[in-house]
C-alpha cells in the first residue's frame, strides 16, 4: 500500500505542476516594453528595467538592482523632459516608480538609478506607458483609472486627480496639445481636458476593446483600432466619430502616420496603408505572422514586426525593401534609435535586437546577465 | 496539440454559453456552472462504469475463489499476479475502469483551469492567445473584456473573505469539504482487511479534498467554482443510483456499517 501511496502522492503533485506550469501564470504575461532616447535603449523585461548603450549593446544600469518576484516589468518606459524615466510594474507589487539616472547608486555587481518617488496607489497592473504633458504624468492602470501625477513628486497620497474611466486601460494616453485621449479595453475612447479633467465629449463605443494607443493624425483627427476589426476616426472638436476603415482581423496596437497615409496591423497578419482622409487603402501586405506591434516610420519607410519573427521594412508604395528573421515572436513595436531600429523579441535566444536603418543587418543583441 | 485539443474546445464552449448569457449579472461564473454540468453529462456514462467497477472490485474481495487464492499464493506474488488476471478476465472486471474517469478528470481540470484563465485575459498575452484560439463562428469581438465578477468573487483570482483581519479561504474550505463528503459517500464498507480497493479509497478520501482544497487556495476561484459544482453533481448522481453511502458521514459510520455487514453474514451463515 505504501507504494501506492507514493504513486497517488507523485500523480497529484504532477497535476499541481501541470496546472500551475501550463497556464502561463508565471512571471511572463506578456511582452516587453521598450524605449530610446537615441543613445540609450530602455528595457522592461521581466522583474527589471534595463538601460543599455545603443552604440555597443552594454549595460549601462538595471532597476531594481535585486530581483523581486512582487516586480514584473512589461510597460512602455518613459521619458521625461528632464531625464526622469517612469516606469510601472505589472507584478503584485502595483509601483509606478520615477527613476533618476543621473543618480546611479553602485553596487558590487550592478548599477541601478535612484528612486524619485513611488506610486503605490493604483489597484492592479501597469501595462501602458504613461503620457507626460507638461508637469503631469497621465498613468493609464488596468484597475480602469487614470491616474494624474505631478511629474516632480508624484509619490503615494498625491495624486492630483484619479478619473474612473471604467475598463482596463492598456492603451498609453495620446494628446493633440489641447485634449488626452485614452482607449479602454472597455470599448470606449475618452478625450480628458488635462487642466479641468473634464471629459471634452461622451466617450465613443468603438464596437471592440481597444489596446492601442489613439494617434492624433497630421490633420488633427484622432485614429483608433479595435477589437471590432476596424479604425475610427473622430474629430477631437465635435467628438463625432466615422468608420474609416475596416480589416480582417483584431486591430491590436495604435496606427502611425507619415504624414500623409495611415499604418496599422491586425492579428491576420496585414499591414495596411490607408489614406487618413479618404479612408480609401492605398495597399496591404500580409508576410508571414499577426502584426501585434505598432509600425514605425524610419528613414521613409515603415519598418514593422511580426509574431514570427521576422522584421520588414517596406517602402511607401508597400515594396518589401528588406527583411530579417530576428527570432522568437515579435509583438513589441519596433522604436527608432538615430541610424538603427530597435527590437525586442519574446522566447529567443535574446532579448533585445539592433538592426541597421537601411539593411537591416544586424548590429548586435542583448541578453541580461543574471 | 494539447490546446487544440482541449485549451480552444473548452474556452470556445465556455465563451459560447457566457455569449448566451452576457447580461446575466456574473455570467462568466454562470457560464462556468453550465460548461460542469455539460462535462458531467458528457461523462456521466464514465462515472457510472467507475461506480460499477468500483462494486465489482468491491464483490471480488468477498469471493471466496478469490480468498482461496489470496491465501494459496501469499508467498508467490508472480502466480499471484497471474490469477488475479485470469479471474479479472473470466468475470469481465476491468481493474482501470474504477480509476480511469478519476484520471480523466485531470486534463479536465488543468484544461478548465487554462480556459478560464484564457478567457479572463487579464495580461496582454493572455488576451492574444484567446485571441487566436477563437473559432470564427463564436463573435466574441463585443463580449471582451469579459465580466470576471461572480457574487463576491473575482474569478481570476484567487479567493478569501476579510474576517477580523484573517483572510478566511470561503471557497477552498467548501472545495475540501465537498469532495470529502463526495470521496465518504462513495466508499464502501469491507469486511476484509486485505482490501485493496478499500483502503485505496479511503487514502483517497483524505489526499483528494486536501489537494483540491489546495488548488482552490492557490489558483483562479472560477475553477474553485467547477470544484464546488462538479462535487455536488457527483453527490447528486450517487445518490439518484441509490450508491450513495450516507452512513459514512457520520462520525464511525463507516465503522458501524462494517459491524452491520459482519453480523448480516454470520446471520446468513
Amino acid at each position: 500500500m505504501k507504494s501506492k501511496n507514493i504513486l497517488f502522492v507523485l500523480v497529484v503533485a504532477l497535476a499541481a505542476v501541470l496546472l500551475s506550469g501550463c497556464t502561463g501564470q508565471g512571471l511572463t504575461n506578456s511582452w516587453p516594453g521598450l524605449a530610446s532616447d537615441g543613445e540609450t535603449v530602455y528595457l522592461a523585461s521581466g522583474q527589471f528595467l534595463y538601460a543599455i548603450n545603443l552604440e555597443d549593446g552594454k549595460e549601462i544600469w538595471r532597476y531594481p538592482a535585486k530581483s523581486s518576484n512582487s516586480l514584473q516589468f512589461i510597460a512602455q518606459p518613459v521619458l521625461a523632459p528632464d531625464g526622469t524615466i517612469i516606469i510601472g510594474s505589472a507584478g503584485s507589487d502595483h509601483r509606478l516608480v520615477a527613476l533618476d539616472p543621473s543618480q546611479l547608486l553602485s553596487s558590487e555587481t550592478v548599477r541601478t538609478p535612484a528612486e524619485k518617488w513611488i506610486f503605490t496607489q493604483a489597484r492592479s497592473s501597469w501595462v501602458a506607458g504613461a503620457l507626460i504633458l507638461d508637469d503631469k504624468v497621465f498613468a493609464p492602470n488596468s484597475d480602469g483609472i487614470l491616474y494624474v501625477l505631478d511629474l516632480q513628486d508624484g509619490s503615494s497620497g498625491s495624486a492630483l486627480q484619479r478619473i474612473n474611466l471604467g475598463g482596463a486601460l492598456w492603451a498609453q494616453p495620446s494628446t493633440d496639445g489641447n485634449l488626452v485621449y485614452v482607449a479602454s479595453l472597455d470599448h470606449y475612447l475618452y478625450a480628458i481636458d488635462p487642466n479641468t479633467y473634464e471629459f471634452a465629449w461622451p466617450a465613443i463605443d468603438l464596437g471592440g476593446a481597444a489596446p492601442g494607443t489613439p494617434l492624433v493624425g497630421p490633420d488633427g483627427n484622432v485614429y483608433v483600432g479595435s477589437f471590432d476589426s476596424a479604425i475610427v476616426k473622430v474629430d477631437p472638436a465635435t467628438g463625432a466619430d466615422t468608420l474609416l476603415t475596416s480589416t480582417q482581423g483584431w486591430v491590436w496596437s495604435g496606427p502611425v502616420s507619415d504624414g500623409q497615409s495611415i499604418y496599422f496591423g491586425d492579428l491576420e497578419g496585414n499591414l495596411f496603408a490607408v489614406d487618413a482622409d479618404s479612408g480609401n487603402q492605398s495597399w496591404s501586405i500580409q508576410p508571414d505572422g499577426p502584426v501585434v506591434g505598432s509600425p514605425l516610420v524610419i528613414s521613409e519607410n515603415i519598418v514593422f514586426a511580426t509574431e514570427s519573427g521576422t522584421v520588414y521594412a517596406v517602402d511607401s508604395a508597400g515594396a518589401i525593401v528588406w527583411q530579417r528573421q530576428v527570432g522568437g515572436q515579435i509583438y513589441t513595436s519596433p522604436v527608432a534609435g538615430t541610424d538603427k531600429i530597435i527590437v525586442a523579441p519574446m522566447q529567443a535566444e535574446f532579448s533585445l535586437a539592433v538592426l541597421d536603418t537601411t539593411s537591416g543587418n544586424q548590429a548586435w543583441t542583448f541578453t541580461p546577465e543574471n | 496539440m494539447w490546446d487544440t485539443l482541449i485549451i480552444h474546445p473548452f474556452t470556445n464552449l465556455l465563451l459560447w454559453i457566457y455569449s448566451l448569457i452576457a447580461n446575466v449579472p456574473g455570467a462568466f461564473g454562470w457560464a462556468i456552472i453550465l460548461f460542469t454540468i455539460l462535462i458531467r453529462i458528457v461523462t456521466w456514462p464514465l462515472n457510472a462504469q467507475q461506480l460499477k467497477g468500483a462494486q465489482a472490485m468491491q464483490e471480488l474481495q468477498k469471493d471466496k475463489e478469490w480468498q482461496a487464492i489470496q491465501k494459496k499464493y501469499a508467498k508467490d506474488k508472480e502466480k499471484l499476479a497471474q490469477e488475479q488476471m485470469r479471474i479479472y478476465k473470466e468475470r469481465g472486471i476491468s481493474p482501470f475502469s474504477s480509476c480511469l474517469p478519476t484520471l480523466i478528470q485531470f486534463p479536465i481540470i488543468i484544461g478548465l483551469y487554462q480556459a478560464i484563465i484564457n478567457a479572463l485575459a487579464s495580461a496582454p498575452l493572455g488576451l492574444l492567445k484567446l485571441a487566436r484560439g477563437l473559432y470564427p463562428t463564436l463573435n466574441v469581438a463585443a463580449l471582451i473584456p469579459l465580466n470576471s465578477r461572480f457574487l463576491w468573487m473575482d474569478l481570476s483570482q484567487p479567493e478569501s473573505i476579510p474576517i477580523f483581519g484573517f483572510n478566511l479561504p470561503t471557497l477552498a474550505l467548501i472545495v475540501a469539504i465537498t469532495t470529502y463528503i463526495q470521496s465518504k459517500l462513495t466508499m464502501p464498507a469491507s469486511t476484509n482487511p486485505g482490501d485493496q480497493t478499500a483502503a485505496m479509497t479511503k487514502t483517497m478520501s483524505i489526499y483528494m479534498p486536501l489537494l483540491l482544497g489546495y488548488f482552490a487556495l492557490t489558483f483562479a476561484s472560477g475553477l474553485s467554482v467547477y470544484f464546488i459544482t462538479s462535487n455536488l453533481l457527483g453527490i447528486f448522481q450517487y445518490a439518484v443510483t441509490g450508491r450513495a453511502n450516507w452512513r459514512n458521514l457520520l462520525p464511525g459510520g463507516d465503522k458501524q456499517d462494517k459491524q452491520d455487514k459482519q453480523a448480516k453474514a454470520k446471520v446468513a451463515k
